[in-house]
């Protein structure tokens, strides 16, 4: 990222200091909340994993690479030998703070990383997707303060195979050799293989919990489960499908005392701790998530690596193929898909209804909000929306929506 | 087991590699029952006409062995020119091409193309993808490539469909020089233009090099033959390069795999796609051999199985979605794509 | 069998007492801050004009943005459900669209013949479209509702509003006033604007052909007027729009 004014930059600075300073005085560690949701658990394996979260537990003995959005290829950032972490982020004072960085009808989730990553994390090298308007311009906004530590890549937002996959090869190969010489790092064919294996391995077991979750209900409640999932923008592929695998073993042999009413998919906007608001309105008025194809969890982990041609392109090409063309992100071309994982979703656990949580001001997301009434009422599945944001005060409004939804499926 | 199709493949492919180019060497006499000679009568050229057994070694089309152990024809590149006559008599187009020529009388045919359309309507194009000994070869060589760590060529939809278009021409032209030299009056130009697919198709020349016999590999008797000669080399060099670089590209070249194809719709075995489960990802038609795209493409429930399709079932093996790709015969589900 | 039916709304709190699915008595009141105090007063005045003692009542359902405050309620429903139900007996047990104009939320429901839901929607967390817009902007009209909806139907050529947020109407508002327009088109055109914005959720549903108008703005007959010249069809107006779904709510099964 080199075209960039630095006059403007100077500008961007001086805020940015001021920031820096105004942020001491928040806590950043939400203890109540973990606290709230860690009591409605009833897993002992969840106890680390609230750890994670409210600790922000990160391998920091490896230069650290912070990414955005599910597009960017884990696999690559591991075998050059750095960690990669997933900085998407919901936090709302995070996105107090960086309203005055970028003012206005802008996404929370935009605003809210601009606050984060006044954080004491170092960041060695931070890499910024094209995948909205946001994250875009986001990385101009943060080059005052990452200077070079920017990577930006730049992915088509049509994820038809057929058309863009040798855009999308092109894009990853670049970053692949950018990071082998920021890193000065020549990993071999086995390496890579060796960390897709392992990435796979994190597939298998979210696999298994995600069908279990789907098949039985009660067996873990939303807080848990997005825990869970949050955790994976943390800790290490290998670590989390350790703790992953204890908690599957533990969910195994759980007696489930809860009763719901109804069972239901959610879709839409990425849901992230600590704005968890939505879940906690599902769960108020007793509704089992029992399955969810939202980016943060179903698009961050359910997609393996399968690799058809074990040379170097081939396994580049099957990270693409990982990331972008089963993309789900409203950001991209393919409705087709999103339709065709709540249908099949819905057909292969029998849920009763979708609720679509839309986040007040991504607007990608409302566009989709027609076809996708349209579609589903033509099929008979019920579909509710939820608009909102990071504030609370409409928790009420948004419950006797859900609660009519639900007696609306009676 | 982590793919357990492709496994599969593997052995069935190179047993059938060993038993129908080794079938000579093994089994050594004819495997005939009476009752076998009875059904599947032994074709031979009427009285005056030219047959393979004419050749002499070290021309074109000179068999290194005159009896097969079985009298058929399956639908594969099972070459005539196997090293001791080899397990079957030859390859379909070959079965084609001569009785064409030989005006065999169709009593004697018919059980012979039965068996055969019986065995297509049974696999489908699985011949191809499972038992034909030159394409086990031509992957085999991808296999080479993959550890030399060279990326595949990809080849435009055009190009391929311009192939099949090409392996027309040498099917209907080949017939037709079939037909017309089994004609009286051009009976003299039998000896040159006899079986003219065969003097060029690369299984002619790779059969006895592994059954450590030399091919006919260099006649430069006449002018015709030279020709022929030359042009083998470069189909040769054509096959060895569309393995080398892209996969199966040669098949939708390969005219015997073109007869097959037409059975491909309606066989026995089928491919089938479950259109919700699909989640666009494309590795199906990034690892189809044979670059196929309808079964990404296409958002409909049913048979997927496409001319070009050789049923290697690779894009089963790699979808990552449960149940989204499966293979059935007749109806009976065999497996489906599943993530482990 | 006695029931009682109560709508804890936004602005009013309204209870009916019915017996055997017909109204005998209702009672409605301002919604004050304490809502239990509230609904005591209308439950009282209800069962004063049903004539019945309060222990007669065998089932006492809540509704309405308050209905989990109510400690006597035995059962809470949505005022979705509550509506679609009242709307639905009300309306002569057919397949309808329900639009409800209440005081802080507007709701579009549609029921089909047997008197299920199958689709609804709110009006986001925004005032506009709702009875509390049409109250503050009369009030910058410098008078009642009632004569805000006279004004706006004797206008001529009403005027176009650009906002249908509460707040900016309230300065294009006053800038018109202060460019002289005629109070009368400026009342007619914010009634148009309410009925534009309820007219793009109404449009959102396939089957409009028959659509039932209730809650308190059906008691404004300027808002009914705007509403059927934007949707193009006619719109009936329940009988006590208001108690629709106190009323809903104790006919639930
Ligand atoms: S040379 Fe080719 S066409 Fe002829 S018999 Fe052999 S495989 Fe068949
Ligand atoms: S198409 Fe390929 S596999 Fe099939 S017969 Fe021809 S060479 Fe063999
Ligand atoms: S479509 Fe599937 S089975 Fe057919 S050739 Fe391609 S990968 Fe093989
Ligand atoms: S591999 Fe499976 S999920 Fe992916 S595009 Fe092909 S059929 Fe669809």
């Amino acid at each position: 990222m080199k075209r960039y004014n630095t006059f403007i930059g100077q500008q961007y600075l001086k805020i940015l200091k001021y920031l820096t300073d105004k942020r001491k005085n928040i806590s950043f560690d939400y203890k109540n909340e973990i606290e709230k949701y860690r009591k409605a658990s009833d897993l002992k394996t969840m106890n680390y994993l609230y750890e994670v979260i409210s600790k922000k537990k990160i391998n920091i003995d490896k230069p650290i690479v912070g990414y955005f959005c599910k597009t960017i290829p884990e696999e690559i950032i591991i075998a050059v030998g750095a960690t990669p972490l997933r900085l998407c982020n919901q936090d709302i004072y995070c996105a107090e703070i960086g309203e005055e960085i970028i003012p206005g009808d802008i996404c929370p989730v935009i605003k809210a990383i601009c606050g984060y990553l006044q954080n004491d994390i170092k960041i060695d090298l931070l890499v910024i997707p094209a995948t909205c308007d946001g994250k875009t311009k986001l990385a101009e906004i943060l080059t005052p303060i990452f200077n070079d530590r920017i990577y930006f890549i730049d992915i088509p937002r049509n994820s038809d195979y057929i058309e863009n996959i040798d855009l999308w090869e092109s894009a990853y190969l670049k970053f692949y050799d950018y990071l082998k010489n920021r890193f000065k790092a020549k990993p071999s064919r086995k390496e890579l293989l060796s960390v897709c294996k392992m990435t796979n391995k994190r597939t298998e077991i979210f696999r298994k919990i995600y069908q279990l979750r789907g098949e039985k209900t009660g067996i873990i409640n939303s807080f848990d489960y997005f825990i869970l999932t949050s955790a994976s923008f943390y800790l290490s592929p290998s670590d989390w499908s350790e703790h992953a695998e204890i908690l599957y073993k533990e969910l195994l042999g759980k007696v489930v005392k809860q009763n719901y009413r109804k069972r239901i998919l959610l879709a839409g906007s990425p849901i992230i701790f600590p704005n968890f608001k939505i879940l906690e309105i599902i769960e108020d008025s007793n509704c089992y998530i029992a399955s969810d194809i939202l980016c943060s969890g179903y698009g961050h982990l359910f997609d393996p690596v399968k690799i058809d041609e074990e040379t170097e392109l081939g396994i580049i090409r099957a990270l693409t193929l990982k990331y972008i063309a089963p993309n789900l992100c409203p950001c991209f071309l393919g409705i087709d898909k999103l339709l065709n994982a709540i249908l099949e979703n819905m057909d292969k656990y029998t849920l009763d209804g979708v609720v679509y949580y839309n986040l007040r001001l991504c607007n990608v997301f409302e566009i989709e909000i027609p076809i996708l009434k349209d579609i589903l009422k033509n099929k008979g599945i019920p579909l509710l929306v939820l608009k909102t944001d990071f504030s609370r005060e409409d928790i009420g409004q948004l419950k006797t929506r859900l609660e009519a939804f639900i007696e609306m499926l009676k | 087991m982590k793919n357990k199709i492709s496994f599969i493949r593997r052995i069935v492919q190179i047993v059938s590699f060993v038993l129908l180019i080794y079938g000579g060497y093994i089994f050594k006499t004819r495997l005939y029952t009476e009752t076998g000679e009875k059904l599947f009568p032994k074709l031979k050229a009427p009285e005056g006409y030219i047959s393979t057994t004419k050749f002499k070694e070290g021309s074109i089309l000179w068999p290194s062995g005159t009896n097969p152990v079985l009298e058929n024809y399956p639908p594969s590149l099972v070459c005539r020119f196997a090293p001791k006559g080899g397990l079957f008599k030859a390859c379909i187009f070959h079965f084609i091409s001569e009785n064409l020529t030989w005006q065999t009388h169709i009593k004697y045919l018919l059980p012979h193309f039965t068996l055969f359309i019986l065995l297509c309507f049974l696999f489908g194009r699985m011949w191809c993808g499972w038992v034909c000994p030159i394409g086990s070869l031509g992957d085999f060589i991808t296999s080479i490539r993959k550890k030399m760590n060279i990326p595949v060529k990809r080849f435009p939809d055009s190009f391929k469909s311009s192939l099949r278009f090409f392996s027309y021409g040498i099917m209907v032209i080949s017939f037709f020089i079939s037909i017309l030299i089994g004609i009286p009056n051009f009976k003299r130009f039998q000896c040159y233009w006899f079986l003219p697919y065969c003097q060029i198709c690369p299984a002619r020349l790779i059969c006895p090099i592994f059954g450590l016999i030399k091919p006919g590999w260099k006649d430069f008797e006449t002018v015709i033959t030279s020709m022929f000669t030359i042009l083998g080399w470069l189909v040769m060099g054509i096959f060895l390069a569309a393995f080398y670089f892209g996969r199966r590209i040669w098949c939708h070249l390969c005219p015997v795999g073109l007869i097959n194809s037409f059975f491909n719709k309606g066989s026995g075995i089928e491919l089938k796609k479950r259109a919700i489960s699909c989640n666009k990802c494309g590795l199906c038609t990034d690892a189809c051999p044979m670059g196929l795209k309808d079964m990404y493409e296409k958002d409909t429930n049913g048979i997927y199985n496409q001319n070009g399709c050789i049923m290697c079932l690779r894009c089963v093996e790699i979808c990552p979605k449960e149940g989204c790709l499966s293979v059935s015969f007749f109806g009976k589900k065999i497996t489906e794509s599943k993530f482990r | 069998m006695i029931k009682a039916g109560i709508d804890i709304g936004s602005v009013t709190t309204k209870c009916v007492i019915v017996k055997d699915g017909v109204i005998f008595g209702k009672a409605i009141t301002k919604t004050p801050l304490n809502i239990e105090k509230a609904i005591d007063n209308v439950l009282q005045k209800a069962i004063e004009e049903a004539g019945i003692k309060e222990e007669e009542i065998k089932e006492f359902v809540s509704t309405g943005y308050g209905r989990k405050q109510c400690k006597k309620a035995n059962r809470f429903i949505t005022e979705i459900s509550a509506v679609a139900k009242g709307g639905h007996i009300f309306g002569g047990k057919k397949s309808c669209l329900i639009i409800d104009v209440g005081g802080q939320d507007t709701k579009v429901v549609e029921v089909n013949d047997r008197g299920l839901v199958t689709g609804f929607l709110m009006n986001d967390k925004c005032a506009a479209g709702t009875g509390r817009f049409i109250e503050i902007m009369s009030n910058i009209l410098e008078t009642d509702i009632n004569g805000f909806s006279s004004l706006a139907m004797s206008s001529k050529n009403p005027i176009k509003i650009n906002s249908t947020c509460s707040v900016f109407a309230e300065s294009e508002v006053i800038s018109l006033i202060t460019s002289l327009t005629p109070r009368e088109d400026i009342a007619a055109g914010l009634f148009n604007s309410i009925a534009l914005r309820i007219t793009t959720m109404v449009r959102q549903f396939k089957n409009i052909d028959r659509i039932l108008f209730c809650g308190g703005g059906a008691k404004i007959p300027a808002l009914k007027y705007y509403l059927e010249k934007n949707i193009e069809k006619e719109l009936f107006v329940l009988h006590e729009p208001q108690f629709v779904s106190a009323y809903g709510a104790a006919m639930i099964e």
